[in-house]
């Protein structure tokens, strides 16, 4: 009815899927119902993953003391988009070709001059949908149309850490170094991921401040 | 207590039974690759299910014990000696006597063996757990030199040691009457995928019937499959951009070019790439101890089927810690 689809990851995990579309309205649902799981866990919960359009659910199938899909289910189907707004989070960038290379390509590509990409990709504020691929690394959105671009098609063997990317809706920065396949178009010097701790959470709302030498 | 590392061997970490409560923030959960043999050699110890022990594969590891201790060996790979030549049993409670040397050497079966220690290793409890990761800034591998102390053992541990100690090196009567897995099979269960259906009908035949083998790229994060010939490789019915969302161990991921990826222990929490299958969790500390070139072949299994087994496997687990529990109580 409500386009919900529950299906199992594993043993020990559901995963509940929304339509599959990048957009604040499912996100807003994923960390709502995300939230309340937290606030109200089952016996036998572990964690939850959320994504941009899917809750994963991890439990201990020993402990459980739920119909655990039923349950889900539940929770999901009243999952009305909430407030689920987090931190507001400045991020110093410098958008220069010294640090990131890929910015003369991605202007030659986009047909766009270095200071209009820093001063669009800047220009609004993004919307943390998840983190994944490594500790502390954002999956933000969406970027303006004018900035999309199909990822590369054969990565970088290694990007630095701090580069602020883009890829097709995306804009992300990788913690450490690491190999990518995301169009690098600045460096922040803050540390994404450092003592066990993410800089940034799904749900924060991030703004890139350019920084001029 | 402590074990002083006089050979690190090609690549022993500590490991436990992994880190939960941070994949969200993209901290892989890692943990013994296999799972099932280091909860069996916590318990022969006397330890809980999640204390932090060696994983060591590939042997050639060698320590100094500079005090008695109680330690197990599981799992495969390697066997250990007393560096008076002698093999030491796998899966028992074993006393080894202050100032004791001990090696592990190449054995044909399996990839990982691991060695608990009574009261289980103290290396900073990192995110909830020990185990090593370096991207996320623990590192716990093997080096030179270095010292690991335990904590400390339980009363159980305490009257084995009490009972097996002396100045030899002595191993317990009791354990697992049999090993409980086999590491030498090469069928591996699975369950279908979420994208399983995107992948032709007259393709699906493939991935259960075809067979495969591990590729030399395969590490903790996951082993890539060559398909051997004669299985075809799956491919999909037409383009899919899928939009990330969680993975986890024991997912079988189809790479572009049609290669199949398994998320192994230190599994990125999310991906990309269409998911084809499910390594069953009770199947997934054998494929732990396979290693590059060994042949495996997938068997579908329901999802009913892979809890029912998994539920077994823990129980199995439960009742040999009780049966273990009740021969040194009061």
């Amino acid at each position: 009815m409500n386009g919900i689809r529950i299906y199992r990851l594993s043993e020990r995990a559901l995963t509940i899927e929304w339509p599959a579309e990048i957009s604040r309205s499912v996100s807003a649902r994923v960390l709502g119902t995300d939230r309340r799981l937290r606030e109200n866990p089952f016996g036998g919960w572990i964690e939850n993953v959320p994504a941009y359009h899917t809750l994963t659910v991890y439990y201990d199938p020993v402990l459980l003391d739920v119909p655990l899909a039923d349950h889900l289910h539940a929770l999901a189907s009243d999952a009305n988009e909430e407030d689920v707004r987090g931190r507001s989070v400045e991020i110093p960038v410098l958008y220069d070709p010294e640090v990131a290379p890929d910015l003369l390509l991605v202007s030659a590509k986009l047909g766009m001059t270095v200071r209009e990409i820093a001063k669009l990709h800047s220009s609004r504020s993004y919307h943390v949908f998840m983190l994944g691929f490594m500790p502390g690394f954002p999956y933000m959105g969406v970027l303006p149309d004018q900035l999309v671009l199909p990822r590369k098609t054969v990565p970088d063997k290694k990007v630095p850490a701090g580069m602020v990317a883009i890829a097709g809706r995306q804009t992300g920065i990788y913690p450490v170094d690491s190999p990518g396949g995301w169009y690098g178009i600045g460096r922040t010097e803050l540390k994404m991921f450092e003592n066990g701790r993410s800089l940034l959470e799904p749900g924060d709302e991030v703004k890139f401040i350019p920084q001029w030498r | 207590m402590a074990i002083r590392v006089i050979k690190p061997g090609a690549y022993t970490t500590v490991q436990d039974t992994g880190r939960y409560g941070y994949q969200r923030y993209g901290v892989p959960v890692g943990g013994s690759m296999d799972r099932f043999a280091g909860a069996l050699a916590n318990i022969l110890c006397g330890n809980p299910w999640d204390a932090a022990l060696l994983e060591i594969s590939f042997h050639g590891t060698r320590l100094f014990f500079d005090e008695d201790h109680l330690v197990s060996f599981t799992g495969g790979g390697a066997r250990a000696f007393t560096d008076e030549g002698a093999e030491l049993p796998m899966n028992r409670a074993i006393f080894i006597p202050q100032f004791s040397v001990i090696d592990t050497r190449y054995h044909p079966e399996g990839s990982r063996l691991y060695m608990a220690l009574a009261g289980g290793i103290d290396v900073p409890n990192v995110m909830n757990s020990r185990s090593s990761y370096p991207p996320a800034g623990v590192d716990h591998q093997l080096r030179d030199k270095e010292i690991y102390r335990t904590l400390p053992a339980s009363a159980w541990a305490g009257k084995v040691m009490a009972e097996l100690g002396g100045r030899k090196v002595s191993a317990a009567k009791w354990g697992p009457a049999d090993p409980m897995i086999s590491y030498g099979a090469g069928e591996v269960r699975a369950m279908k995928g979420p994208e399983w259906e995107r992948f032709g009908s007259a393709r699906l035949s493939g991935f259960f019937a075809g067979s495969f083998g591990i590729s030399r790229d395969s590490d903790r994060m996951g082993y890539r499959l060559d398909s051997l010939p004669g299985t075809e490789s799956p491919a999909l019915t037409e383009p899919y951009e899928m939009i990330s969302t969680a993975v986890t161990k024991g997912t079988v991921q189809v790479v572009p070019g049609g290669e199949l990826m398994v998320l192994m222990s230190d599994a990125q929490t999310t991906g990309g790439y269409p998911r084809i299958a499910q390594v069953i969790a009770a199947d997934l500390p054998l494929l732990a101890q396979k290693k590059p070139g060994d042949t495996i072949v997938f068997r579908e299994v329901s999802a009913g089927k892979a809890e029912e087994l998994y539920l077994t496997q823990i129980r199995d687990l439960l009742r040999l810690e009780k049966n273990c529990k009740a021969k040194y109580i009061g």
